[in-house]
């Protein structure tokens, strides 16, 4: 049986199964809770609007849980271990805001290029997760490596 | 000295302190609470809660910081995932500072190492300093 993040053809998916997240003042006042992260640029309306952002925006780094999220159900938790997560935060996300995490595998055929976006497609998140993790043989190691094709009389198998 | 940590107070290469936590059920119901889908958690702690006690021990060790602080980029290389209840410690430490198109940033490394010592989570950020 193929793993989450095979296809049945044994190649590895060629996008994440997306994941998406409502972010809330509740949610957020939670999170400054549980992360001790009191910055008022996440909880106090007064000041967040008198700042550049001009209002409450949410934590970066609750940005990053349904992209986490993501790449556990394409990935499957055990391949999980041996991700390099690289991301910018492009845009704030306010309360009200519904955002999606996804990706799109890259050329490479071992890194997906990443995202999370707001409803009507705004980028706020932005980069790539690699996965470090040894390949499966026929899986990544196909996409990697394209088949080469054989020299005229060569009696070497193509690598 | 100032009420909050400033950009001139922090200095490339210092240890800001290490931290200690248990990921028990304590820990783990508020966020089972916030991701009810991935409740209940009962094996591995996963990647995203693992991201938010890196930001609690951040905020923890780095105090006072100046309201308005901004996120801008985060590297994250996840080693393993571990166990519920399990005894983690993060190492925070700055990786440099730099002023780039008239805003201030600072760098950060956290380790997170269980109680062997093995590394979990090594994360690289990059905060736009306030003050």
């Amino acid at each position: 049986m193929a793993g989450r993040s095979e296809t049945a053809a044994g190649q590895i998916r060629s996008s994440l199964i997306e994941s998406s997240l409502k972010v809330d003042d509740a949610l957020i006042r939670r999170y400054a809770a549980m992360t001790r992260d009191g910055n008022p640029l996440h909880l106090d309306p007064a000041f967040a609007a008198a700042t550049p952002m001009g209002g409450i925006i949410a934590h970066g780094t609750l940005l990053l849980a349904p992209l986490w999220q993501a790449l556990e159900q394409t990935l499957g938790r055990e391949r999980l271990a041996g991700i390099v997560l690289d991301i910018r935060f492009k845009r704030p996300v306010r309360p009200g805001d519904v955002i999606t995490a996804g990706g799109t595998r890259r050329r490479d055929g071992r890194s997906y290029d990443v995202w999370v976006e707001a409803a009507d497609g705004t980028r706020v998140i932005e980069g790539t997760a690699l996965s470090t993790a040894t390949p499966a043989r026929g899986t990544v190691r196909t996409l990697v490596q394209p088949r080469k094709k054989p020299k005229p009389g060569s009696r070497r198998p193509p690598v | 000295m100032s009420a909050v940590l400033t950009f001139r107070d922090f200095q490339p290469g210092a240890i800001l302190g290490r931290r200690s936590l248990t990921l028990d059920r304590a820990l783990l119901r508020p966020w089972e609470d916030l991701f009810p889908a991935e409740a209940p958690l009962s094996t591995a702690v996963p990647a995203g809660l693992l991201t938010a006690m890196m930001l609690r021990t951040y905020a923890q060790l780095v105090t006072p910081r100046p309201p308005g602080n901004i996120r801008a980029r985060q590297r994250f290389e996840l080693l393993a995932l571990p166990p519920v209840g399990a005894r983690v410690t993060t190492e925070l430490r700055c990786l440099g500072k730099e002023i780039r198109n008239g805003r201030r940033q600072v760098h950060f490394g956290a380790e997170m190492c269980d109680r062997a010592g093995s590394p979990l989570l090594i994360e690289r950020s990059t905060i736009l300093w306030a003050a």
